[in-house]
């Protein structure tokens, strides 16, 4: 098809009102007839611009003669053209209707995945700083945090501060720990100063591995930490003995699981958790902190637990000064 | 082998009583080796379930 273009005063009037359509590459020609003022140029260019995914791109083709042609465009409803010659200002641009081809809107699924790809690294990039974030308070807070948004890209390293409070408080992913396991990302809090209501109101099934070591930099300790989360499991604890507990495990009506590493030197309470298997409570027994000569502290379990204790079990805790409560 | 007599002293709370020492709250204490009976008290039930009460924090 060839497109009628007459230059008028600098102006592109195309003729009649014809339409591309998008994704041809030599289906199109355009014909310029030019007035006084172009009789002295030399060699004309047409510049064709479009919008192409929100730029504006152009290509430009040198004229054979009055004729050029129309090079392919893509996802677009308008062309614009213009002419310019060496010693000549530019044409203003003419306008063409563009409809899309049956090309425009498809993609193959190499494509579709390759777009999926980048919108994921395009927010997680932001999101964790090129793996750079040095904290991440209330980061994944509240109950928009679900198992299709939660993949981060990079590991979750809490440096030191306030950078582990309130971190999944309320979110509803349902496996924090099979989710980074999954993504091949952990979750390190080895320098984590604030843990504080980090899981709580949680949702999730089961916590990965935390190391407490720092957690009282702030004075807060393990407090309101796992406040009414519904996991089931705490992979570890890894526990400094000045460590503070205050409403650590308040509500935890579902923990079966937890294992302890290091040293639990003040009073605990698992006062809410009834289904505490026997090797979790033996966890718990063994790195209770030696109090003998110290002040007492109470290790308070629920009713259904305390009953199940040994005698032995009840020996040792109260051999090392801890008072046992349920 | 050893052979140890372990003395342990066992407060139990009575019938519709919670003992506490203010922080802890149980029907059953078993006293840590250096703990005083003395340091534990009777309250009503209905006492201890509201002292036990931990308000939801606000994020």
């Amino acid at each position: 098809m060839d497109i009628k273009i007459k230059i008028v005063n600098k102006h592109c009037i195309v003729e009649g009102d014809p339409v591309i359509v998008c994704g041809n590459k030599a289906g199109y020609t355009m014909t310029f007839t030019f007035d006084e003022e172009w009789v002295h140029t030399g060699p004309k260019t047409a510049r064709f611009s479009w919008l192409q995914k929100g730029a504006r791109v152009y290509r430009d083709v040198d004229l054979v003669g009055d004729t050029v042609t129309v090079p392919a465009v893509y996802k677009t409803e308008e062309l614009r053209v213009g002419v310019y010659a060496e010693g000549l200002e530019s044409t203003a641009p003419g306008r063409v209707r563009c409809v899309k081809s049956i090309l425009c809107d498809t993609c193959t699924p190499s494509e579709f995945e390759a777009g999926k790809q980048a919108e994921y690294d395009a927010f997680w990039d932001v999101y964790q700083d090129n793996g750079k974030r040095l904290q991440y308070q209330r980061a994944f807070c509240g109950p928009g945090w679900t198992d299709t948004i939660f993949k981060p890209k990079y590991d979750l390293i809490l440096y030191a501060g306030y950078t582990g409070k309130e971190m999944f408080w309320g979110s509803r992913i349902s496996n924090i720990a099979e989710s980074l396991e999954k993504l091949g990302v952990r979750l390190d809090t080895t320098l984590c100063g604030h843990m504080e209501s980090m899981f709580n109101s949680s949702l999730t099934e089961r916590i990965p591995e935390l190391n407490c070591t720092h957690a009282t930099d702030y004075g807060f300790g393990l407090h309101y930490t796992f406040f009414n989360a519904t996991a089931k499991t705490i992979d570890k604890l890894i526990v400094p003995e000045n460590l503070t507990y205050i409403s650590t495990f308040y509500g935890c009506s579902n923990l079966e699981n937890i294992t302890f590493e290091g040293t639990i030197g003040n009073s605990i309470s698992f006062a809410n958790s009834p289904l505490l298997t026997i090797e979790s409570v033996q966890s718990v027994i063994d790195h209770l902190k030696d109090l003998t000569g110290a002040t007492a502290q109470t290790l308070t379990f629920h009713a259904t637990v305390g009953g199940k204790l040994t005698d032995a079990q009840k020996a040792t805790i109260t051999a090392k000064n801890w008072t046992l409560v349920y | 082998m050893t052979k140890e007599t372990v003395k342990i002293i066992k407060l139990t709370a009575s019938e519709g009583m919670t003992l506490t020492n203010g922080e802890a709250f149980g029907k059953t204490i078993y006293l840590g080796a250096n703990d005083k009976a003395e340091s534990w008290h009777e309250i009503t039930d209905a006492e201890a379930e509201e002292l036990q009460k931990v308000e939801e924090l606000e994020v």
